[in-house]
């Protein structure tokens, strides 16, 4: 399925389910404050995943490619840097796949650690 | 630190103490390059949306790698450098036909002085409308060396390749835009 | 120097040539059609992008405080520690701190109090180091010197295996005795 225009917070969305595809991977805003959202939450069925409230993912725009800033509270036994990675690489497989939007980056940081 | 002071500050100065976090003389940073970076963006990707989003960008990573800066002289070449390289990668994925892109990017008409809105010059459009003709890196070669005033290491660095390379594409440029030029004479 | 040999004109001359003397008045381009027309064009060429170095066109009055919205909310660069890649993941040291903690409470008769974690000088995105100052209280007669060492490679061990960075200095403070 790929929509002539895809909205930000469409691309939020999957961003945020493809983030917690990894184990032990919750999105959340920053602790510091930060607001991660450029648009607030809109509820956007894709593909039917249920709408994700996009708190804790900011969108920007390169071109037509999509900057991507994510933020996550991991909990388990997973080091810190694998669970970065592999949140990557979720948001760079799936944001693609689900919109047809080109990914140019993705930044995540990690918030907290929970057990 | 008042506006007034940081505004005295020179650029070395407002860099170091950017990355120490000072985020007021950071600002003044932002103020004093948005205008030429601006510009530069512009001359490059040709729309005006394009280039705001690239600026904004440029400046806000520019903030986050502050910490990796190793002399607070570079920064300028570095926003220099980065913006080009910024509007190159906008250039690069545009599809071919990004007529409607630009439509829904695009704000409203850029500013210029009032006095001045009526005299764009049907020279300058022009030019501009040359510019759209060469390449991406032959345009970024020569707006950086003519509009811009950077030296062939600088623009070499910002494109990735040789000194050169950028002759070579400056003069292409040259000869490509003279000869639309060629009916004002 | 001829750059190029792709725009060459029926004299011979290329035209970065002509552009190199438009200002000297030479006896070739004053007699040849070709080089007079290219420097007429390079000469219109020259005083359009005059005019552009001049056009004042200003970025939206509002690009400043946009960017600074961006600055103010990002998470301070104390506040975060690279972790290691191409600089574009990283974690809070305010998360660190919690983990360094939580291997510290794993030896018996100490419990962690305060974590400082600063980013020490050296560290770099591909190979992020952290300094820690962790402030512990401990229960009188459980522990021994042993359990310090203890502590240390714990915490050493958590730097490494639950978070990814390099530990370079850990300062141990017992900031606190317990009754055993």
């Amino acid at each position: 399925m790929i929509e002539t225009v895809v909205s930000a917070p469409a691309v939020a969305a999957v961003a945020v389910h493809a983030a917690e595809q990894v184990a032990g991977v919750r999105v959340q805003p920053g602790v510091a404050g930060l607001v991660g959202s450029v648009v607030r939450a809109a509820r956007q069925q894709i593909k039917g995943l249920q709408p994700a409230p996009v708190e804790g993912v900011r969108v920007r725009w390169s071109g037509t490619a999509a900057v991507l800033e994510v933020d996550v509270v991991i909990s388990g036994q997973d080091q810190a840097a694998a669970v970065a990675r592999a949140v990557q690489r979720s948001v760079r497989a799936l944001v693609p796949e689900l919109t047809g939007v080109a990914v140019e980056s993705v930044l995540v940081t990690i918030v907290d650690v929970a057990w | 630190m008042s506006v007034a002071e940081a505004a005295a500050l020179d650029d070395a100065t407002l860099v170091a103490r950017s990355r120490d976090g000072d985020v007021r003389a950071y600002e003044q940073l932002v103020r004093r390059y948005q205008g030429p970076m601006y510009r530069l963006a512009l001359r490059i990707v040709g729309s005006t949306g394009d280039a705001e989003d690239a600026v904004q960008d440029v400046f806000l990573t520019a903030w986050r790698r502050l910490g990796q800066l190793n002399d607070d002289a570079a920064f300028i070449g570095w926003l220099y450098r980065t913006t080009t390289n910024q509007c190159l990668n906008v250039l690069r994925k545009r599809k071919p036909h990004a007529d409607t892109e630009l439509d829904e990017h695009e704000s409203p008409a850029p500013r210029t002085r009032p006095d001045r809105a009526v005299e764009v010059s049907a020279q300058l459009d022009a030019l501009q409308a040359a510019l759209r003709g060469l390449t991406p890196e032959q345009r970024a070669c020569w707006v950086l060396r003519e509009v811009h005033g950077r030296s062939y290491d600088e623009i070499a660095e910002a494109i990735g390749t040789t000194q050169q390379s950028v002759r070579g594409r400056l003069a292409r440029a040259r000869a490509q835009l003279a000869e639309v030029m060629a009916p004002w004479r | 120097m001829a750059v190029t040999s792709d725009y060459v004109l029926p004299c011979g001359r290329d035209v970065e040539e002509v552009w190199e003397a438009i200002d000297l008045s030479d006896e070739h381009t004053r007699s040849c059609p070709h080089c007079g027309a290219v420097r007429e064009s390079l000469l219109v060429l020259r005083e359009a992008t005059a005019e552009m170095v001049r056009e004042e066109v200003e970025p939206p009055f509002d690009l400043v405080s946009r960017v600074m919205s961006a600055v103010r909310a990002d998470v301070r660069r104390s506040d975060v520690v690279p972790l290691p890649g191409d600089g574009l993941a990283r974690i809070s040291t305010r998360a660190v701190a919690a983990v360094l903690r939580y291997a510290a409470d794993g030896v018996d008769g100490v419990r962690a109090r305060g974590c400082r974690v600063v980013e020490a000088p050296e560290s770099t995105g591909m190979d992020p180091v952290i300094e820690v100052e962790l402030s512990i209280a401990i229960t009188a007669g459980q522990v021994t010197h042993q359990a310090y060492d203890e502590v240390r490679r714990r915490v050493l061990a958590a730097a490494s295996a639950r978070i990814g960075v390099r530990l370079a200095r850990l300062d141990l403070v017992v900031s606190d005795v317990l009754e055993g």
